[in-house]
Protein backbone atom coordinates (compact mmCIF):
# COMPACT_ATOMS: atom_id res chain seq x y z
CA UNK A 1 0.00 0.00 0.00
CA UNK A 2 2.29 2.82 -1.44
CA UNK A 3 1.20 6.21 -2.91
CA UNK A 4 -1.35 8.85 -2.45
CA UNK A 5 -4.40 6.63 -2.75
CA UNK A 6 -6.42 9.87 -3.66
CA UNK A 7 -4.68 11.22 -6.42
CA UNK A 8 -5.09 14.61 -7.65
CA UNK A 9 -8.44 15.26 -6.94
CA UNK A 10 -7.72 14.35 -3.85
CA UNK A 11 -5.02 17.07 -3.27
CA UNK A 12 -7.43 19.52 -5.04
CA UNK A 13 -9.98 18.75 -2.11
CA UNK A 14 -7.34 19.40 0.35
CA UNK A 15 -5.86 22.82 -1.09
CA UNK A 16 -9.83 23.95 -1.10
CA UNK A 17 -10.22 23.27 2.31
CA UNK A 18 -6.67 24.19 3.61
CA UNK A 19 -7.18 27.65 1.33
CA UNK A 20 -10.63 27.97 3.14
CA UNK A 21 -9.48 28.03 6.16
CA UNK A 22 -7.07 30.40 5.65
CA UNK A 23 -9.76 32.99 3.98
CA UNK A 24 -11.52 32.35 6.71
CA UNK A 25 -8.88 33.73 8.91
CA UNK A 26 -8.06 36.59 6.76
CA UNK A 27 -12.02 37.58 7.16
CA UNK A 28 -11.85 37.15 11.22
CA UNK A 29 -9.07 39.62 10.84
CA UNK A 30 -11.23 42.05 9.20
CA UNK A 31 -13.84 41.56 11.70
CA UNK A 32 -11.97 42.40 14.74
CA UNK A 33 -12.92 45.57 16.75
CA UNK A 34 -9.73 46.61 18.71
CA UNK A 35 -6.63 45.07 19.83
CA UNK A 36 -7.74 44.27 23.60
CA UNK A 37 -7.65 40.62 25.28
CA UNK A 38 -11.54 39.57 25.18
CA UNK A 39 -11.36 40.27 21.64
CA UNK A 40 -8.42 38.46 20.14
CA UNK A 41 -9.53 35.28 23.24
CA UNK A 42 -12.78 35.43 23.41
CA UNK A 43 -14.63 36.85 20.07
CA UNK A 44 -15.11 40.33 22.14
CA UNK A 45 -17.96 38.14 23.94
CA UNK A 46 -20.04 37.91 20.80
CA UNK A 47 -20.54 33.90 19.91
CA UNK A 48 -24.05 33.51 19.04
CA UNK A 49 -25.76 29.80 19.45
CA UNK A 50 -24.95 28.24 16.41
CA UNK A 51 -21.67 29.69 15.90
CA UNK A 52 -21.01 28.66 20.12
CA UNK A 53 -22.36 25.17 19.85
CA UNK A 54 -20.15 24.42 16.33
CA UNK A 55 -17.33 25.72 18.47
CA UNK A 56 -17.72 23.64 21.56
CA UNK A 57 -18.35 20.37 19.34
CA UNK A 58 -15.28 20.57 16.94
CA UNK A 59 -13.27 21.81 20.40
CA UNK A 60 -14.80 18.71 21.93
CA UNK A 61 -14.34 16.06 19.63
CA UNK A 62 -10.49 15.75 18.55
CA UNK A 63 -9.06 13.04 15.84
CA UNK A 64 -9.04 10.54 18.49
CA UNK A 65 -13.04 10.35 18.19
CA UNK A 66 -12.60 9.53 14.56
CA UNK A 67 -9.22 7.53 14.46
CA UNK A 68 -9.23 6.14 18.04
CA UNK A 69 -12.94 5.38 19.11
CA UNK A 70 -13.39 3.02 15.64
CA UNK A 71 -9.76 1.34 16.86
CA UNK A 72 -11.28 1.02 20.86
CA UNK A 73 -14.72 -0.75 19.87
CA UNK A 74 -12.25 -2.71 17.23
CA UNK A 75 -10.10 -3.41 20.24
CA UNK A 76 -12.65 -4.37 22.80
CA UNK A 77 -16.32 -4.44 20.87
CA UNK A 78 -19.83 -3.42 21.84
CA UNK A 79 -18.14 -1.96 25.29
CA UNK A 80 -17.11 1.19 23.80
CA UNK A 81 -20.67 2.40 23.57
CA UNK A 82 -19.59 3.85 27.03
CA UNK A 83 -17.92 6.67 25.13
CA UNK A 84 -21.40 8.03 24.72
CA UNK A 85 -21.84 8.30 28.29
CA UNK A 86 -18.09 10.02 29.17
CA UNK A 87 -18.53 12.26 26.11
CA UNK A 88 -22.12 13.57 27.51
CA UNK A 89 -20.60 13.72 31.35
CA UNK A 90 -18.37 16.46 30.26
CA UNK A 91 -21.87 18.60 29.55
CA UNK A 92 -23.28 16.97 32.24
CA UNK A 93 -20.91 18.57 34.53
CA UNK A 94 -21.26 21.80 32.60
CA UNK A 95 -24.02 22.85 34.88
CA UNK A 96 -22.17 22.22 38.26
CA UNK A 97 -20.38 25.37 36.48
CA UNK A 98 -21.68 27.35 33.91
CA UNK A 99 -24.56 28.68 35.73
CA UNK A 100 -22.38 30.50 38.37
CA UNK A 101 -19.18 30.83 36.25
CA UNK A 102 -21.04 32.53 33.44
CA UNK A 103 -22.86 35.75 35.20
CA UNK A 104 -19.44 36.24 36.73
CA UNK A 105 -17.40 36.09 34.00
CA UNK A 106 -19.07 38.61 31.96
CA UNK A 107 -19.03 40.89 35.25
CA UNK A 108 -15.42 40.99 35.90
CA UNK A 109 -14.46 40.35 32.24
CA UNK A 110 -12.27 37.15 32.70
CA UNK A 111 -10.26 36.15 29.96
CA UNK A 112 -8.63 33.30 31.59
CA UNK A 113 -9.71 30.08 33.67
CA UNK A 114 -7.25 31.37 36.19
CA UNK A 115 -8.77 34.97 36.58
CA UNK A 116 -11.58 33.06 38.35
CA UNK A 117 -9.34 31.17 40.54
CA UNK A 118 -7.00 34.27 41.07
CA UNK A 119 -10.62 36.50 41.74
CA UNK A 120 -12.06 33.77 44.15
CA UNK A 121 -9.17 32.83 46.54
CA UNK A 122 -6.82 35.79 46.07
CA UNK A 123 -3.57 32.94 46.34
CA UNK A 124 -1.07 33.57 44.01
CA UNK A 125 0.59 30.35 44.89
CA UNK A 126 -2.59 28.54 43.73
CA UNK A 127 -3.17 30.49 40.71
CA UNK A 128 0.20 30.09 39.77
CA UNK A 129 -0.16 26.41 40.55
CA UNK A 130 -3.49 25.69 38.28
CA UNK A 131 -1.93 26.99 35.68
CA UNK A 132 0.78 25.19 35.50
CA UNK A 133 -1.20 22.09 35.75
CA UNK A 134 -3.17 23.41 32.67
CA UNK A 135 -0.31 24.07 30.83
CA UNK A 136 1.30 21.06 31.12
CA UNK A 137 -1.98 19.42 30.44
CA UNK A 138 -2.86 21.01 26.90
CA UNK A 139 0.21 21.33 26.39
CA UNK A 140 0.70 17.70 25.88
CA UNK A 141 -2.85 17.56 24.38
CA UNK A 142 -1.58 19.85 21.99
CA UNK A 143 1.69 17.90 21.15
CA UNK A 144 -0.85 14.99 20.67
CA UNK A 145 -2.88 16.71 17.93
CA UNK A 146 0.21 17.65 16.32
CA UNK A 147 1.75 14.16 15.83
CA UNK A 148 -1.88 12.61 14.82
CA UNK A 149 -1.91 15.14 11.85
CA UNK A 150 1.34 13.51 10.89
CA UNK A 151 0.35 10.36 11.59
CA UNK A 152 -2.43 10.35 9.60
CA UNK A 153 -0.64 12.24 6.67
CA UNK A 154 1.70 9.50 6.21
CA UNK A 155 -0.78 6.64 6.85
CA UNK A 156 -3.06 7.57 5.00
CA UNK A 157 -0.75 8.58 1.82
CA UNK A 158 1.12 5.22 2.52
CA UNK A 159 4.50 6.85 3.84
CA UNK A 160 4.52 8.93 0.00
CA UNK A 161 3.91 12.28 2.32
CA UNK A 162 6.43 11.89 5.15
CA UNK A 163 5.33 12.65 8.82
CA UNK A 164 6.89 15.55 9.33
CA UNK A 165 5.40 17.42 6.43
CA UNK A 166 1.93 16.51 7.49
CA UNK A 167 2.70 17.65 10.92
CA UNK A 168 4.83 21.08 9.68
CA UNK A 169 1.99 22.06 6.89
CA UNK A 170 -0.96 21.74 9.06
CA UNK A 171 0.67 23.25 12.11
CA UNK A 172 1.67 26.49 9.66
CA UNK A 173 -1.97 26.83 8.51
CA UNK A 174 -3.33 26.27 12.21
CA UNK A 175 -1.08 29.29 13.31
CA UNK A 176 -1.71 31.65 10.41
CA UNK A 177 -5.24 31.92 10.54
CA UNK A 178 -5.35 31.98 14.21
CA UNK A 179 -2.67 34.94 14.20
CA UNK A 180 -4.93 36.37 11.98
CA UNK A 181 -8.20 36.50 13.39
CA UNK A 182 -8.02 34.87 17.20
CA UNK A 183 -10.90 32.94 18.69
CA UNK A 184 -13.30 34.79 15.89
CA UNK A 185 -10.96 32.98 13.67
CA UNK A 186 -10.91 29.42 15.27
CA UNK A 187 -14.96 29.20 16.12
CA UNK A 188 -15.26 30.13 12.19
CA UNK A 189 -13.18 27.43 10.72
CA UNK A 190 -14.49 25.14 14.05
CA UNK A 191 -18.14 25.52 12.44
CA UNK A 192 -16.67 24.10 8.71
CA UNK A 193 -14.57 21.61 10.62
CA UNK A 194 -17.16 20.12 13.06
CA UNK A 195 -19.55 20.47 9.69
CA UNK A 196 -17.28 18.27 7.80
CA UNK A 197 -17.16 15.74 11.00
CA UNK A 198 -20.76 15.62 11.39
CA UNK A 199 -21.40 14.99 7.59
CA UNK A 200 -18.11 12.69 7.33
CA UNK A 201 -19.56 10.31 10.28
CA UNK A 202 -23.48 10.60 9.12
CA UNK A 203 -22.16 9.88 5.50
CA UNK A 204 -20.04 6.76 6.49
CA UNK A 205 -22.85 5.13 8.82
CA UNK A 206 -25.08 5.29 5.66
CA UNK A 207 -22.57 3.39 3.27
CA UNK A 208 -21.89 0.69 5.85
CA UNK A 209 -25.26 0.02 7.47
CA UNK A 210 -27.93 1.40 5.12
CA UNK A 211 -30.77 -0.45 6.59
CA UNK A 212 -31.92 -2.07 9.94
CA UNK A 213 -31.10 -5.36 8.49
CA UNK A 214 -27.62 -4.90 7.95
CA UNK A 215 -27.55 -4.06 11.51
CA UNK A 216 -28.68 -6.97 12.56
CA UNK A 217 -26.86 -8.97 10.89
CA UNK A 218 -23.32 -7.63 11.34
CA UNK A 219 -24.37 -8.05 15.48
CA UNK A 220 -25.32 -11.31 14.49
CA UNK A 221 -22.17 -12.65 13.08
CA UNK A 222 -20.09 -10.45 16.04
CA UNK A 223 -22.45 -12.44 18.50
CA UNK A 224 -21.14 -15.64 16.83
CA UNK A 225 -17.92 -15.04 15.62
CA UNK A 226 -16.52 -12.62 18.19
CA UNK A 227 -19.05 -13.75 21.39
CA UNK A 228 -16.86 -12.10 24.22
CA UNK A 229 -16.82 -8.68 21.85
CA UNK A 230 -21.34 -8.72 21.86
CA UNK A 231 -21.15 -10.16 25.76
CA UNK A 232 -22.38 -8.04 28.75
CA UNK A 233 -18.97 -6.80 29.79
CA UNK A 234 -17.10 -8.80 32.70
CA UNK A 235 -16.90 -6.67 36.18
CA UNK A 236 -13.19 -4.89 35.27
CA UNK A 237 -14.51 -3.54 32.26
CA UNK A 238 -17.81 -1.94 34.34
CA UNK A 239 -15.83 -0.89 36.77
CA UNK A 240 -13.25 1.05 34.39
CA UNK A 241 -16.76 2.39 32.23
CA UNK A 242 -17.66 4.10 36.01
CA UNK A 243 -14.58 5.48 36.32
CA UNK A 244 -14.05 7.08 32.98
CA UNK A 245 -16.79 8.74 33.17
CA UNK A 246 -16.09 10.87 36.38
CA UNK A 247 -12.60 11.06 34.93
CA UNK A 248 -13.34 12.30 31.65
CA UNK A 249 -16.44 14.33 33.26
CA UNK A 250 -14.74 16.16 35.63
CA UNK A 251 -11.50 16.79 33.97
CA UNK A 252 -12.98 17.52 30.47
CA UNK A 253 -15.66 19.92 32.03
CA UNK A 254 -12.19 22.03 33.05
CA UNK A 255 -10.33 22.38 29.98
CA UNK A 256 -9.49 25.73 29.51
CA UNK A 257 -10.74 26.26 26.16
CA UNK A 258 -13.92 24.56 27.38
CA UNK A 259 -14.21 27.19 29.64
CA UNK A 260 -13.28 29.93 27.69
CA UNK A 261 -16.13 29.24 25.30
CA UNK A 262 -18.51 29.66 28.41
CA UNK A 263 -16.62 33.17 28.69
CA UNK A 264 -17.61 33.80 25.25
CA UNK A 265 -21.03 33.08 25.20
CA UNK A 266 -22.92 36.20 23.95
CA UNK A 267 -25.56 35.88 26.13
CA UNK A 268 -27.23 33.37 28.66
CA UNK A 269 -29.84 32.05 26.14
CA UNK A 270 -27.17 31.52 23.48
CA UNK A 271 -24.94 29.38 26.10
CA UNK A 272 -27.89 27.58 27.56
CA UNK A 273 -29.05 26.58 23.80
CA UNK A 274 -25.82 25.43 22.88
CA UNK A 275 -25.21 22.87 25.98
CA UNK A 276 -28.91 21.66 25.41
CA UNK A 277 -27.90 20.87 22.06
CA UNK A 278 -24.44 19.34 22.90
CA UNK A 279 -25.90 16.71 25.53
CA UNK A 280 -27.87 15.38 21.99
CA UNK A 281 -24.01 15.19 20.08
CA UNK A 282 -22.65 11.91 21.85
CA UNK A 283 -25.78 10.36 20.45
CA UNK A 284 -25.43 11.47 17.42
CA UNK A 285 -20.92 11.16 16.89
CA UNK A 286 -20.48 8.28 19.10
CA UNK A 287 -22.64 5.97 18.23
CA UNK A 288 -21.96 6.28 14.33
CA UNK A 289 -18.22 6.15 15.66
CA UNK A 290 -18.74 2.07 17.61
CA UNK A 291 -20.39 1.05 14.68
CA UNK A 292 -17.64 2.22 12.39
CA UNK A 293 -15.68 -0.14 14.77
CA UNK A 294 -18.18 -3.10 15.00
CA UNK A 295 -18.31 -2.73 11.03
CA UNK A 296 -14.45 -3.29 10.85
CA UNK A 297 -14.99 -6.75 13.54
CA UNK A 298 -16.44 -8.27 10.24
CA UNK A 299 -15.23 -6.44 7.45
CA UNK A 300 -10.63 -6.45 8.65
CA UNK A 301 -11.50 -10.37 10.09
CA UNK A 302 -9.25 -11.97 7.46
CA UNK A 303 -6.36 -9.24 8.23
CA UNK A 304 -3.90 -10.50 11.33
CA UNK A 305 -1.96 -8.33 12.93
CA UNK A 306 -4.16 -4.59 13.20
CA UNK A 307 -3.36 -2.34 15.76
CA UNK A 308 -6.23 -0.21 16.83
CA UNK A 309 -5.23 3.47 15.28
CA UNK A 310 -5.18 1.21 11.97
CA UNK A 311 -8.63 0.36 11.94
CA UNK A 312 -10.22 3.49 10.10
CA UNK A 313 -7.03 4.25 8.01
CA UNK A 314 -7.32 0.60 6.18
CA UNK A 315 -11.68 1.15 5.43
CA UNK A 316 -10.96 4.37 4.12
CA UNK A 317 -7.62 3.24 1.72
CA UNK A 318 -10.30 -0.12 0.52
CA UNK A 319 -13.05 2.73 -0.43
CA UNK A 320 -10.99 4.56 -2.37
CA UNK A 321 -10.83 1.43 -5.23
CA UNK A 322 -14.64 1.53 -5.04
CA UNK A 323 -17.50 3.54 -6.62
CA UNK A 324 -17.01 7.25 -6.98
CA UNK A 325 -19.60 7.66 -4.26
CA UNK A 326 -17.13 5.77 -1.91
CA UNK A 327 -14.31 7.42 -3.34
CA UNK A 328 -15.80 10.77 -2.49
CA UNK A 329 -16.82 10.32 0.88
CA UNK A 330 -14.13 8.75 1.70
CA UNK A 331 -12.08 11.79 1.05
CA UNK A 332 -14.42 13.54 2.72
CA UNK A 333 -13.95 11.51 5.95
CA UNK A 334 -10.06 11.95 5.48
CA UNK A 335 -10.33 15.90 5.42
CA UNK A 336 -13.17 15.09 8.65
CA UNK A 337 -10.56 13.33 10.44
CA UNK A 338 -7.64 16.54 9.59
CA UNK A 339 -10.47 18.87 10.16
CA UNK A 340 -11.31 17.31 13.68
CA UNK A 341 -7.51 17.19 14.65
CA UNK A 342 -6.85 20.88 13.49
CA UNK A 343 -9.87 21.90 15.19
CA UNK A 344 -9.22 21.02 18.65
CA UNK A 345 -5.86 21.66 18.35
CA UNK A 346 -6.21 25.52 17.47
CA UNK A 347 -8.62 25.93 20.39
CA UNK A 348 -6.13 24.34 22.61
CA UNK A 349 -3.13 26.56 21.15
CA UNK A 350 -4.93 29.63 21.68
CA UNK A 351 -5.71 28.74 25.06
CA UNK A 352 -2.24 28.13 25.85
CA UNK A 353 -0.87 31.46 24.28
CA UNK A 354 -4.01 33.38 26.51
CA UNK A 355 -2.58 31.51 29.93
CA UNK A 356 0.83 32.50 29.09
CA UNK A 357 0.62 36.11 27.95
CA UNK A 358 -1.62 37.21 30.41
CA UNK A 359 -1.57 34.74 33.32
CA UNK A 360 1.96 34.20 32.93
CA UNK A 361 3.86 37.36 31.96
CA UNK A 362 0.91 39.61 32.23
CA UNK A 363 1.49 38.94 36.22
CA UNK A 364 5.51 39.27 36.07
CA UNK A 365 7.45 40.94 33.58
CA UNK A 366 4.67 42.51 31.48
CA UNK A 367 2.61 43.54 34.52
CA UNK A 368 0.79 46.37 33.61
CA UNK A 369 1.37 46.24 30.31
CA UNK A 370 -1.76 47.99 27.65
CA UNK A 371 -4.10 44.76 26.27
CA UNK A 372 -2.62 45.70 23.13
CA UNK A 373 1.03 44.62 24.21
CA UNK A 374 -0.08 41.25 25.89
CA UNK A 375 -2.18 40.68 22.69
CA UNK A 376 0.73 41.17 20.17
CA UNK A 377 2.96 38.89 22.66
CA UNK A 378 -0.03 36.10 22.65
CA UNK A 379 0.40 36.20 19.22
CA UNK A 380 4.27 35.62 19.21
CA UNK A 381 3.93 33.62 21.96
CA UNK A 382 1.52 31.33 19.57
CA UNK A 383 4.17 30.82 17.19
CA UNK A 384 7.15 29.83 19.88
CA UNK A 385 4.79 27.41 21.05
CA UNK A 386 4.33 25.55 18.11
CA UNK A 387 8.01 25.93 16.72
CA UNK A 388 8.75 24.29 20.13
CA UNK A 389 6.01 21.80 19.77
CA UNK A 390 6.65 20.86 16.11
CA UNK A 391 10.59 20.01 17.11
CA UNK A 392 9.41 17.80 20.16
CA UNK A 393 6.55 16.17 17.21
CA UNK A 394 9.04 15.66 14.53
CA UNK A 395 12.20 14.80 16.27
CA UNK A 396 11.75 11.14 16.61
CA UNK A 397 14.09 10.40 19.97
CA UNK A 398 11.96 13.52 22.02
CA UNK A 399 8.51 11.63 22.78
CA UNK A 400 6.07 12.81 25.44
CA UNK A 401 3.62 10.01 24.97
CA UNK A 402 3.98 8.89 28.43
CA UNK A 403 2.93 12.41 29.77
CA UNK A 404 -0.10 12.30 27.58
CA UNK A 405 -1.38 9.91 29.95
CA UNK A 406 -1.70 12.21 32.44
CA UNK A 407 -3.55 14.78 31.40
CA UNK A 408 -6.98 13.94 32.27
CA UNK A 409 -5.52 13.03 35.10
CA UNK A 410 -4.07 16.49 36.02
CA UNK A 411 -7.03 17.93 34.44
CA UNK A 412 -9.16 16.58 36.97
CA UNK A 413 -7.50 17.90 40.31
CA UNK A 414 -8.14 21.03 39.51
CA UNK A 415 -12.22 20.33 39.30
CA UNK A 416 -12.41 20.98 43.10
CA UNK A 417 -11.13 24.36 43.01
CA UNK A 418 -12.53 25.58 39.93
CA UNK A 419 -16.36 24.35 40.69
CA UNK A 420 -16.15 23.49 44.40
CA UNK A 421 -14.95 27.12 44.56
CA UNK A 422 -18.11 28.13 42.97
CA UNK A 423 -20.69 26.74 45.65
CA UNK A 424 -18.47 26.27 48.74
CA UNK A 425 -17.67 29.37 50.40
CA UNK A 426 -15.98 27.89 53.69
CA UNK A 427 -13.44 26.26 50.70
CA UNK A 428 -9.99 28.20 51.35
CA UNK A 429 -7.44 29.10 48.79
CA UNK A 430 -4.93 27.54 51.24
CA UNK A 431 -6.43 24.36 51.66
CA UNK A 432 -7.49 23.94 47.76
CA UNK A 433 -3.83 24.41 47.12
CA UNK A 434 -2.20 21.42 49.25
CA UNK A 435 -5.31 19.46 48.51
CA UNK A 436 -4.44 19.75 44.74
CA UNK A 437 -1.51 18.99 45.47
CA UNK A 438 -1.67 16.37 47.34
CA UNK A 439 -4.19 15.17 44.35
CA UNK A 440 -1.34 15.27 41.77
CA UNK A 441 1.35 13.60 43.72
CA UNK A 442 -1.36 10.83 44.18
CA UNK A 443 -2.30 10.23 40.70
CA UNK A 444 1.37 10.70 39.27
CA UNK A 445 2.96 8.68 41.75
CA UNK A 446 0.28 5.87 41.51
CA UNK A 447 0.72 6.04 37.14
CA UNK A 448 4.62 6.13 37.39
CA UNK A 449 4.71 3.04 39.76
CA UNK A 450 2.87 1.21 37.42
CA UNK A 451 -0.52 1.76 38.72
CA UNK A 452 -2.60 3.29 36.21
CA UNK A 453 -5.71 1.57 37.48
CA UNK A 454 -6.39 0.73 41.25
CA UNK A 455 -9.33 -2.26 41.25
CA UNK A 456 -9.93 -0.62 38.13
CA UNK A 457 -10.51 3.05 39.03
CA UNK A 458 -8.41 5.05 37.66
CA UNK A 459 -4.76 6.71 39.21
CA UNK A 460 -6.15 10.29 38.27
CA UNK A 461 -9.98 9.29 40.31
CA UNK A 462 -7.80 7.78 43.20
CA UNK A 463 -6.11 11.67 43.29
CA UNK A 464 -9.00 13.47 43.12
CA UNK A 465 -10.96 11.48 46.31
CA UNK A 466 -7.75 12.52 48.15
CA UNK A 467 -8.19 15.79 46.66
CA UNK A 468 -11.99 16.26 47.81
CA UNK A 469 -11.31 14.58 51.38
CA UNK A 470 -8.37 17.15 51.82
CA UNK A 471 -10.29 20.37 50.36
CA UNK A 472 -13.02 19.14 53.05
CA UNK A 473 -10.54 18.47 55.82
CA UNK A 474 -8.38 21.40 55.64
CA UNK A 475 -11.12 23.97 55.12
CA UNK A 476 -13.48 22.89 57.83
CA UNK A 477 -10.94 21.55 60.73
CA UNK A 478 -8.08 22.63 60.19
CA UNK A 479 -9.23 26.20 58.00
CA UNK A 480 -5.67 26.42 56.32
CA UNK A 481 -4.80 29.96 55.04
CA UNK A 482 -1.86 30.62 52.74
CA UNK A 483 -0.34 34.58 52.36
CA UNK A 484 -3.48 36.09 50.18
CA UNK A 485 -3.23 39.30 48.17
CA UNK A 486 -5.75 41.45 49.53
CA UNK A 487 -8.92 40.08 51.00
CA UNK A 488 -9.59 36.57 49.80
CA UNK A 489 -13.30 37.76 49.27
CA UNK A 490 -14.90 38.16 46.33
CA UNK A 491 -16.44 41.59 47.18
CA UNK A 492 -13.17 43.22 47.49
CA UNK A 493 -13.75 43.15 43.54
CA UNK A 494 -16.89 44.54 43.31
CA UNK B 1 -6.14 28.27 63.08
CA UNK B 2 -8.79 30.47 62.55
CA UNK B 3 -11.98 30.24 59.94
CA UNK B 4 -11.16 31.93 56.61
CA UNK B 5 -14.15 34.04 56.08
CA UNK B 6 -16.05 32.75 53.51
CA UNK B 7 -16.24 34.74 50.30
CA UNK B 8 -19.21 36.34 49.13
CA UNK B 9 -20.09 35.84 45.92
CA UNK B 10 -21.12 38.75 44.10
CA UNK B 11 -23.62 37.54 41.73
CA UNK B 12 -25.67 35.29 43.68
CA UNK B 13 -27.92 32.60 41.68
CA UNK B 14 -29.81 30.45 44.08
CA UNK B 15 -31.34 27.28 42.76
CA UNK B 16 -33.69 28.95 40.67
CA UNK B 17 -30.79 30.59 38.53
CA UNK B 18 -28.44 27.27 39.29
CA UNK B 19 -29.82 23.91 38.40
CA UNK B 20 -26.38 22.41 40.24
CA UNK B 21 -27.66 23.88 43.37
CA UNK B 22 -30.61 21.36 43.12
CA UNK B 23 -29.32 18.14 45.20
CA UNK B 24 -32.36 16.16 43.00
CA UNK B 25 -30.97 16.82 40.41
CA UNK B 26 -27.39 15.30 40.91
CA UNK B 27 -29.42 12.02 42.51
CA UNK B 28 -31.34 11.57 39.26
CA UNK B 29 -28.41 11.97 37.15
CA UNK B 30 -26.43 9.09 39.49
CA UNK B 31 -29.36 7.11 38.99
CA UNK B 32 -29.53 7.64 34.80
CA UNK B 33 -25.83 6.94 34.62
CA UNK B 34 -25.86 3.71 37.11
CA UNK B 35 -28.65 2.72 34.43
CA UNK B 36 -26.60 3.38 31.63
CA UNK B 37 -23.65 1.09 32.88
CA UNK B 38 -24.93 -2.88 32.66
CA UNK B 39 -23.60 -3.62 35.99
CA UNK B 40 -27.19 -5.01 36.98
CA UNK B 41 -27.26 -7.38 34.06
CA UNK B 42 -26.29 -11.24 34.27
CA UNK B 43 -23.19 -11.83 31.85
CA UNK B 44 -24.33 -14.16 28.61
CA UNK B 45 -21.52 -15.10 25.89
CA UNK B 46 -24.46 -14.94 23.49
CA UNK B 47 -27.12 -11.50 24.08
CA UNK B 48 -30.30 -11.37 22.67
CA UNK B 49 -30.33 -9.07 19.63
CA UNK B 50 -33.12 -6.05 19.90
CA UNK B 51 -33.46 -3.47 16.98
CA UNK B 52 -30.35 -4.80 15.88
CA UNK B 53 -28.06 -4.57 19.08
CA UNK B 54 -26.77 -6.33 21.61
CA UNK B 55 -30.05 -5.97 24.34
CA UNK B 56 -27.78 -4.46 26.87
CA UNK B 57 -26.35 -1.92 24.73
CA UNK B 58 -30.07 -0.84 23.57
CA UNK B 59 -30.36 -0.81 27.58
CA UNK B 60 -27.41 1.59 27.64
CA UNK B 61 -28.13 4.08 24.67
CA UNK B 62 -32.13 4.05 26.23
CA UNK B 63 -30.24 5.63 29.87
CA UNK B 64 -28.03 7.86 27.92
CA UNK B 65 -30.79 8.82 26.03
CA UNK B 66 -32.89 9.94 28.74
CA UNK B 67 -29.46 11.71 30.48
CA UNK B 68 -29.79 13.62 27.46
CA UNK B 69 -33.38 14.76 27.40
CA UNK B 70 -33.17 14.83 31.63
CA UNK B 71 -30.30 17.51 30.41
CA UNK B 72 -32.80 19.84 28.06
CA UNK B 73 -35.28 19.70 30.54
CA UNK B 74 -33.13 21.01 33.86
CA UNK B 75 -31.73 23.69 31.54
CA UNK B 76 -35.21 24.89 30.08
CA UNK B 77 -36.52 24.16 33.91
CA UNK B 78 -34.20 25.43 36.27
CA UNK B 79 -31.76 27.71 34.66
CA UNK B 80 -33.28 30.94 34.78
CA UNK B 81 -32.13 33.70 32.80
CA UNK B 82 -32.97 36.40 34.84
CA UNK B 83 -29.93 36.78 37.62
CA UNK B 84 -31.85 36.11 41.53
CA UNK B 85 -31.43 39.26 43.65
CA UNK B 86 -29.30 39.25 46.59
CA UNK B 87 -30.53 37.22 49.09
CA UNK B 88 -33.70 35.56 47.67
CA UNK B 89 -32.94 31.90 48.02
CA UNK B 90 -29.07 32.56 48.36
CA UNK B 91 -27.84 30.78 50.91
CA UNK B 92 -24.90 32.80 50.86
CA UNK B 93 -26.73 35.37 52.21
CA UNK B 94 -27.26 34.67 55.39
Amino acid sequence: MTGFPFGLPGLAAFGVFLSALLILGYRARGARRDESLSDFYLAGRTLGPVVLLATLYATQYSGNSLIGYPGETYRIGFAWIMSVGFMMAIVVMYLALAPRLFPLAARHGYITPGDWIDHRYRTPALTWTANVLWVVAISNYLLAQLMAMGHVTEGITGGAVPYWVGVVVFTLVIIVYESLGGMRAVVWTDALQGLLLIVGLIGVLAVILPTPAHLRELTEWVVVNQPSKAAVPAWDVIVNWASTIVLIGLSGSVYPQAIQRIFAARDLRALKRSICQMAFLPLVTMVPVVLIGIYALQHLSGLSGITADQVMPLILREWTGGSAMLFGLSLAVLIAVLAAIMSSADSVLLSLSSILAKDVLGSTVLKGAPESRLTQVGKRLSWGIVTVLVVIAVVPRITLWGLIEFKMEVLAQIWPAFVLGLHWRRLTGGAVLVAMLIGVAVSIGLTATGHPRVWGVHAGVVGLAANLAACALLSTRWAIRLPARGRASMASAD
Amino acid sequence: MAQTPAPDLPIRTGPRADPGRRLWIWVVYACLYAASIPWYLPSNERPPVWFGLPYWVVLSLTATSAIAVFTLFVVSRYWSEAPEEAGRDAPEAR
